[in-house]
């Protein structure tokens, strides 16, 4: 009887998955078809089930199978802090196809500050990008950064390491004296630690800054990125004209104003979120046509699109050939920064 | 605004409505059987059901939510007890005294002990989570690192309890425990420490492996028909049955309410997680016994009663900050928050006001499901105990081999599978020469919370945002450990005295493990930033109690004490089962884990050839070794979807 029960409340639950509407199916390049069809395709996850990554996985999973003909799994890895996943995808055999999906950032600073992987940015090609979105700074309400007296500013970090390009750079850019505190265990800590008051703000992604200002005790204060964001047309920004650097240091001497804006650029290029598919680069190169083009369909799919804004994330397509490009300017980013970023972490280390 | 009772009222009947009943039952029914398979656990259950919910109507969602919440936790301790595999972390601390209960036969006492302890201390926390709803924001922005660090110490200084005459070894490993749980990276700096370059280990020994082996495989290495088995009895005591068990608890009140309330402020403080409210409740449950506190970890009930009423307890307080706030409190609490953003629940003001009709219909539903796991747990008390009656050699198999399994799975890393032995070895050695291993487990458990709080309290302090004047909750928690201290050190204790006599063997690992320690001091002195004044400090403590104890047993009679003769250390029965278990990690590296598995099968079972038909039980052997390498594939591959790196010599095609 238990069973019974059971069984009809998993149909119950299934049925919405088997009653969506049939489409024609996307063209792939010829051959792609047959090579394709009926291979194992694993997406490795660097986190545990739940959260961004995993959602943004599972909901691409269905449409990789649609538009492929392969079969998709989608495989936590969350060891080492995400490194057994990149190791995963970087060693994997030819015949393997295994897809990490991680953030473009998260993968350039592991590949270049742990030699110890044997790995270099080389090893891996970008098949797309999921998402991009700016990071935000969250904090009290009454703060306002406009005011170049405000602080010195208290901010709730897991690490300083992490957070040189999230809050570093652009405290060195807008001249605001911030403090760290390190060691909050994560997002929810953090925003905790702001509505006791221990500290002023934290930096997330503006996706995570959202939710948080949903509770009503919390306030998006800047947005790190070069221009206002349409979904939060009062917050200022970071960088460019108008933004919030622009606004501290318009009584500066032209030399200095132009520092900072590039310091303010440095960050917004750092901090930006890209979520990234990214394979090995040992992968044959007619298999990687194929796989760019499933990719490239799946990933401006609407069914992908709504199961994953469903799920309260954002869907920014972007095909392969332009997300090499973004991982690859990271890249840039990240060895042209390295020495301010010395300099940022030896002022902020507690 | 609905008042709080109509909101109360809606809420009861959103659960209990007719067909809507039927899924809490169906989620709790789900939660159960799915934490019966080794290293599933809730989250990827809730990770499924996220997406498989998507159209739902949203009391439907959150009738199913709060059931997964409730469902998962009592399944674990079953087989805690029965096996000593503890189905999930939390449920590790039960095994401490129920498993031992079921050796001795009486695992219906302990289930059912299990099952009314759950249950009671469930009806507790979401009663009190019901009171303390209005109230509620303010209580939980008095938790702060200040406090959780006061929690920690607390939960330290339970150790006293539990020192049973033995207080040398007993802060050896502790300053084991805090030693070993500092392994991986600094928490305010990021940088590693004592990771010898391995990545893997980058994030800490992972508490899911450190748990299997120390507990479980340790456990099993002595089950293969070993001289220590003639003692087990294969049919249940005179006085085991499920009544003993629900009456125990309701001897124990006191104990419930105590533990239900530890279980409850544990479960409030975002990040912090059943595995503490379970094992700081073992302690106060030690600390506060009355009468004879001896049979604690030898199968005492109320060893079982604390920490059960206490991990249960803990799902009411887990969902305050979640709903008060938006801020998850644990694994489920991130879930919970997708689904109700999902569908267009508000955390915070909302959810206290206008949303509160849901708001109840959540919290009934997770007091729901947790009575209804207790109700089937009981109903299920008789079949579940005679499990342990099938020969214990038989089960010390399959034990390996899931634990292995699970090892493997928590985090995707064959690696840990060397954490597993090692802390296996660790668990061994601790077991035979009578080193107590609850302070090692708490304080393994509990140090990466007090140190990360202590270095966010200090820093809060030099950036002048730490008022203590104002923080009433921290000094009443301090207080009550200074009070708890004071009274442990001055009752009267019973038990054997300090070192009376120490085994050749005993020497030895108290040596060996003190060498680890120097090491650790040695790499410490030289490794500069991501070594804290905190790291150093517990480094050469450690040391110094490590050298103590080995002057202490330098001048300790032998423990053969006149009769000539030592109890082996490693007894001829335990020597395969260890040798397997140690080779099982390599086997893993070269040819992946289901032939490892089948290998280890194979092994264990060979040397029944002797007896009997030699060829029709090598036929046995060989079949049983392939349907567990065929076992093993097919669940890797289907059940746990995990891709673990190819194997060095790739025997099974990929």
């Amino acid at each position: 009887m238990v069973l019974k029960v059971f069984a009809a409340g998993l149909v119950f639950a299934l049925a919405p998955l088997f009653v969506s509407e049939v489409r024609a199916d996307a063209t792939l390049p010829s051959g792609c078809a047959d090579r394709m069809k009926g291979q194992r395709l694993t997406l490795v996850v660097p986190n545990a089930a739940g959260g961004g990554f995993d959602i943004y996985a599972r909901s691409l999973a269905p449409e990789l199978e649609r538009i492929g003909g392969v079969t998709v799994r989608v495989s936590n890895m969350p060891g080492g802090g995400g490194k057994a996943a990149l190791l995963r995808v970087a060693n994997a055999p030819s015949d393997d196809y295994a897809v990490l999906i991680d953030n473009a950032g998260d993968i350039v600073a592991e590949l270049l500050e742990d030699p110890s992987l044997g790995k270099t940015p080389q090893d891996f090609r970008a098949l797309g990008i999921v998402q991009v979105e700016p990071e935000a700074w969250v904090g009290r309400p009454d703060l306002n950064l406009m005011d170049p007296d405000a602080g010195p500013l208290v901010a709730a970090v897991s690490s300083v390491e992490a957070n040189l390009g999230t809050v570093g750079l652009p405290a060195m850019a807008t001249g605001h004296t911030v403090r760290l505190v390190a060691g909050y265990a994560g997002s929810g800590d953090q925003f905790a630690a702001v509505l006791r008051g221990e500290t002023d703000f934290t930096s997330k992604a503006k996706g995570t800054a959202l939710r948080a200002m949903k509770s009503g005790d919390l306030k998006v204060l800047l947005v790190l990125s070069d221009g206002p964001d349409p979904m939060l047309p009062d917050v200022p920004w970071l960088a460019g004209e108008g933004g919030l650097v622009a606004h501290l240091t318009a009584g500066l001497p032209e030399a200095e104003r132009a520092e900072r804006q590039k310091i303010a650029q440095l960050a917004v290029s750092l901090s930006s979120g890209a979520r990234i598919l990214m394979n090995s680069a040992a992968v044959p190169d007619d298999v990687q046509v194929c796989l760019n083009a499933i990719f490239d369909a799946a990933l401006v799919s609407p069914d992908f699109r709504d199961a994953a804004q469903a799920q309260g994330r954002d869907v920014t397509p972007i095909g392969a050939q332009e997300a090499e490009r973004i991982f690859e300017n990271k890249l840039e980013a990240y060895s042209r920064a390295a020495p301010l970023l010395d300099e940022v972490a030896t002022q902020l280390r507690p | 605004m609905p008042d709080t009772i109509t909101a109360l009222g809606i809420g009861l009947q959103n659960v209990f409505s007719w067909p809507n009943v039927l899924i809490p039952v169906l989620g709790t029914v789900l939660a159960m059987t799915v934490s019966f398979l080794p290293g599933i656990g809730a989250a990827s259950l809730a990770a499924v059901m996220v997406v498989l919910t998507l159209h739902w109507e949203p009391v439907q969602v959150l009738l199913l939510f709060g059931a997964l919440t409730g469902g998962a936790t009592f399944m674990g301790s079953v087989t805690a007890i029965l096996f000593g595999i503890p189905g999930n972390a939390a449920s590790s601390v039960t095994l401490l005294d129920g498993h031992p209960m079921a050796h001795a036969g009486r695992p219906r006492t302990a289930l059912a002990a299990a099952a009314t302890a759950s249950a009671l201390g469930s009806v507790f926390g979401v009663v009190v989570l019901i009171l303390l709803l209005p109230a509620i924001r303010p209580l939980l922005l008095q938790i702060g690192p200040l406090e959780r660090a006061a929690l920690a110490v607390w939960g330290l200084a339970t150790i006293i309890a539990v020192l049973n005459g033995r207080p040398l070894k007993a802060f050896a490993a502790t300053g084991l425990g805090l030693l070993l749980a500092m392994v991986g990276s600094d928490p305010t700096t990021s940088q590693p420490r004592w990771t010898f370059g391995r990545f893997e280990i980058s994030d800490g020994l992972a508490q899911g492996a450190m748990l299997l082996g120390f507990f479980t495989l340790s456990e099993v290495l002595s089950w293969r028909k070993c001289h220590d088995l003639k003692a087990v009895p294969r049919h249940a005591a005179p006085d085991d049955t499920t009544r003993g068990g629900v009456l125990g608890v309701l001897k124990e009140r006191a104990l419930v309410l105590r533990a239900s309330l530890i279980g409850l402020l544990v479960g409030i403080i975002p990040g912090v997680g059943g595995t503490v409210a379970g094992f700081v409740a073992y302690g106060q449950t030690v600390q506060t016994a009355r009468g004879d506190r001896s049979g604690f970890g030898k199968g005492d009930i109320r060893g079982v009663i604390g920490p059960e009423a206490a991990v249960d307890a803990k799902d009411g307080g887990s969902l305050l900050p979640v709903l008060a706030l938006g801020v998850p409190g644990s694994e489920g609490g991130v879930f919970l928050l997708t689904v109700l953003a999902i569908h267009g629940f508000v955390p915070g003001s909302a959810m206290l006001g206008a949303d509160l009709p849901f708001t109840f219909t959540l919290i009934f539903a997770l007091l729901a499901s947790n009575l209804l796991t207790s109700a089937l747990g009981l109903a299920l008390v008789p079949g579940l105990s005679r499990l342990t009656r099938l020969p214990i050699d038989r089960i010390a198999l399959p034990v390996i081999v899931v634990g292995l399994v699970t090892v493997v799975q928590i985090d995707g890393l064959v690696s840990d599978l060397f954490v597993a032995v090692g802390f296996a070895a660790l668990g061994y050695a601790f077991r035979r020469l009578d080193w107590p291993r609850v302070p090692f487990v708490i304080a393994f458990v509990l140090g990466p919370s007090l140190e990360s709080n202590l270095a966010l309290v200090c820093q809060l302090h030099a950036v002048d945002r730490l008022d203590l004047g104002s923080r009433p909750l921290a000094w009443v928690i301090i207080a009550l450990t200074l009070l708890s201290v004071v009274w442990m050190v001055t009752r009267p204790r019973h038990g054997a005295s300090e070192v009376q006599r120490a085994s050749i063997a005993d020497r030895g690992v108290t040596i060996l493990l003190g060498c680890g320690v120097a090491l650790f001091a040695g790499i410490a002195l030289t490794g500069g930033r991501a070594y804290s004044g905190y790291a150093l400090g517990v480094c050469f403590v450690t040391l110094g109690t490590f050298a103590a104890l080995a002057l202490a047993q330098a001048f300790a009679p032998s423990l053969a004490g006149g009769s000539g003769k030592e109890r082996p250390f490693l007894p001829a029965s335990h020597r395969l089962p260890l040798l397997l278990v140690a080779i099982a990690p390599g086997l893993t590296l070269l040819f992946g884990l289901p032939l490892a598995c089948g290998g280890l099968v194979l092994f264990w079972m060979l040397p029944s050839l002797r007896q009997g038909n030699a060829l029709r039980r090598l036929a046995l052997v060989v079949a049983a070794a392939l349907v567990t390498v065929v076992v093993v594939t097919l669940y890797l591959d289907r059940v746990a979807v995990l891709d673990l790196p190819a194997p060095i010599v790739p025997v099974l095609p990929a």
